[in-house]
């Protein structure tokens, strides 16, 4: 089984119910593909065992071959190349690392070197239950642009063996889509306020692009209004948790500490809800 | 001399698009010779990355020696010092009067910008 945790609206509590849920329920792992702020294991307390940089390729030119001909800056859907007169030069941020470059050039001029772009990050937790938590992590680098690598990477390193438990960058954009493509459920998050649904309906057009089978949460759902609830109404699509406001969870939370850890009678909450998304899943 | 000019429509009543990756056309020809511009798309106008990159690209091919525009990011910088093209910098005027400025020597150079 696995199953996206992603939202549109940041700050609605995607990470909250991917730590919960992968400490609830058995044989679990949690991968954060929030790449950009990954915050999972500030909850999950991880020790990390494994770490790996992730690099992509990028173009070197050979100027003793190239006749500056043009068709790598050609075909560079990401206008990564330019060429001069008398030089190739290449935007190291503007690539995509997609080798077309190498690809066309008829002189071989083109070789590729690997540029790190971030890491990703394995370890283990044990519960209080005794059942050991694998976490998977991945961070960009500060300064680079572009994080599918290594949610890719970080995806890859999935333990076939247990349920895996996406933690997905917010919005809608290229981040999000490459965490929750290929996965049997996604579970959006999101709040009950106009912004909410704003993104709420964005983050829908993306799952149903994608064919997702997908239903929401409801952070603070006492909070707020109801027109969240109406447009799933409307839309039927089922809405399979609603957890409410509560300073305690807050304080908790601040501190580091899971839900569940604060609060165990949570954990069936999480269990009730794998089993709900399981049955989604087989109906 | 040839000329580029960033802006917002093809024709000659145009004004300037102060955008330089992302300006619709360039009017590119002799400011002597106004009569003589051709206007050309601009690819980086819809390019999903890289559009200040594209347009640079476009300008060497076009062999422009001069562009007058209203502001270029880092990427295109590099790429028009590198290649020897003359900056210049202009509000958004109608496309004769940054002509008419051009060759009274009127606009100021456009530098390293820094944001």
């Amino acid at each position: 089984m696995n199953i996206a945790i992603a939202s549109g609206k940041g700050g609605t509590g995607k990470t909250t119910v991917a730590t919960n849920l992968v400490l609830s329920i058995d044989h679990a792992q949690y991968i954060d593909c929030d790449v950009e702020a990954p915050n999972g294991n500030l909850f999950l307390h991880a020790d990390i065992s494994a770490r790996d940089t992730v690099g992509i390729p990028l173009p070197v030119i050979d100027r003793e071959r190239c006749t500056c001909c043009g068709a790598c800056a050609e075909a560079c859907e990401f206008n990564a190349l330019a060429v001069l007169k008398t030089k190739v030069m290449v935007f190291p941020e503007l690539c995509h690392g997609c080798g077309v470059c190498l690809y066309v050039c008829p002189e071989d001029a083109v070789s590729e070197t690997l540029k790190e772009v971030g890491v990703v990050e394995q370890g283990f937790l044990t519960r209080a239950d005794g059942q050991v938590v694998r976490m998977v992590q991945g961070e960009l680098k500060i300064g680079e642009p572009l994080s599918p690598p290594i949610i890719k990477q970080a995806k890859r390193l999935a333990d076939p063996d247990r349920a895996v438990i996406l933690d997905a960058p917010p919005g809608t954009s290229c981040p999000v889509i490459t965490t929750i493509k290929d996965a049997d459920y996604c579970l959006l998050v999101t709040e009950p306020t106009p912004f909410g649904l704003h993104d709420l309906r964005l983050a829908v057009g993306v799952v149903r692009v994608l064919g997702l089978s997908f239903g929401v949460v409801i952070n603070r759902a006492d909070s707020g209004d109801c027109e969240v609830l109406d447009y799933c109404a409307a839309e039927g699509i089922p809405v399979l948790l609603e957890l409410p406001f509560s300073d305690e969870l807050a304080a908790a939370y601040s501190r580091g500490v899971p839900l569940v850890v604060d609060q165990p009678a949570y954990r069936e909450v999480f269990q009730r809800l794998y089993e709900r998304i399981v049955a989604e899943v087989l109906s | 001399m040839r000329v580029a000019v960033s802006v917002r429509e093809d024709a000659p009543a145009t004004v300037i698009e102060e955008r330089f990756g992302r300006a619709p056309y360039f009017a590119v020809g002799d400011p002597v010779a106004p009569a003589a511009v051709e206007f050309v798309a601009n690819p980086g106008a819809v390019a999903a990355t890289g559009a200040g990159t594209g347009a640079a690209q476009l300008l060497v091919n076009l062999d422009v020696e001069v562009l007058i525009t209203g502001q270029v990011g880092p990427n295109a910088l590099e790429m028009l010092a590198e290649a020897g093209v003359q900056l210049y910098r202009a509000p958004a005027l109608p496309l004769a009067d940054v002509f008419e400025k051009y060759r009274a020597g009127q606009l100021p150079a456009l530098g390293v910008q820094r944001f």
